[in-house]
């Protein structure tokens, strides 16, 4: 049962990061593509990159996890380790697809900072997420506080 | 007998006072209503037993095999198991918020983010409880009404 709910945690984790991934990805494609090779055409399958890319960015959530609850300290190195990851995942990608220019310094060095911004910029939207869901919380409790009290009187 | 009641700011302690001429069977009969009404949990500070009512805890903590709850001022070790204590306080206002560790939720002040879809729950004594990622739900299920587990 236990399992079966870390599993459930996990992949909901995994569908959330992957479409905030999606379009950060989409973005840094974009902004990577006009920065070092503006003049270049692609196909329509051009649009299946950003898909594969997050796919890629969600496999730590299932290589580094804990079922234990990490102090702050843990969870910081954690996510680093999860970067590191990602780096070197995407960075076999790069050099083996042809269609990257890879053999340019700056457009390796670029895509190694495009993929630190974007793992930021998830969490960042994650904290958003969770902002609005602390928001929301408040209210409840506000809510159940008066209820219970209320109820007491 | 003619009953009022007043209401007063968080910080002040609250009590109930009957003003009777005579301590009879009705007052006793309300005091130990009342008594039973909050519950009270007997716990064990500095070697000495003691009482202490269960709407002072704000929450309860499983340390090395041994269970503390925690007031304002104090902590004190109760002679149960965790889950023990759970059970004893199923219908209450206490929900489990990590793995060894349950929270009394008309402590909490305010609730906030914390890294890694974990949050933070202020308390009104200004200690910080953290909220598992894995008792979120529960929680938001307990606050809109649902059971609390």
């Amino acid at each position: 049962m236990r399992i079966v709910s870390g599993i459930k945690e996990r992949l909901g984790e995994a569908f959330r990061l992957y479409f905030i991934l999606v379009t950060l990805i989409t973005v840094l494609l974009m902004i990577l593509g006009l920065m070092f090779d503006s003049d270049r055409t692609f196909g329509y399958e051009i649009y299946f990159s950003p898909l594969l890319y997050a796919l890629i960015g969600v496999i730590p959530v299932f290589v580094f996890h804990s079922d234990r609850e990490l102090s702050m300290k843990r969870l910081v190195i954690r996510n680093i380790l999860r970067l590191l990851l990602v780096e070197a995942l995407v960075m076999m990608l790069v050099f083996k697809a042809p269609s990257i220019p890879s053999d340019r310094p700056e457009v390796v060095a670029g895509i190694a900072v495009g993929i630190t911004v974007v793992y930021i910029l998830t969490m960042v939207v994650e904290y958003i997420f969770e902002l609005i869901q602390a928001r929301e919380l408040n209210t409840y409790l506000e809510e159940y506080q008066k209820r219970i009290s209320d109820d007491i009187m | 007998m003619e009953i009022s009641v007043k209401k007063i700011p968080a910080g002040e302690p609250e009590v109930l006072e009957i003003r009777c001429h005579k301590v009879s069977d009705d007052v006793r009969e309300i005091v130990s209503f009342v008594k039973s009404r909050q519950g009270q949990l007997s716990a064990e500070t500095d070697g000495r037993k003691t009482e202490i009512p269960i709407v002072d805890v704000y929450y309860a903590e499983s340390v090395d095999n041994r269970v503390f709850i925690y007031t304002a001022k104090e902590s004190c070790e109760i002679k149960l198991k965790l889950y023990e204590l759970e059970e004893m306080l199923k219908g209450r206002t206490f929900l489990r918020v990590q793995k060894g560790m349950l929270l009394n939720l008309m402590k909490v002040k305010s609730i906030k983010p914390a890294l890694g879809g974990r949050y933070t729950a202020f308390l009104g004594n200004s200690e910080e409880i953290v909220i598992s990622r894995k008792y979120v739900a529960d929680l938001k299920k307990a606050l809109k009404g649902g059971e609390e587990k």
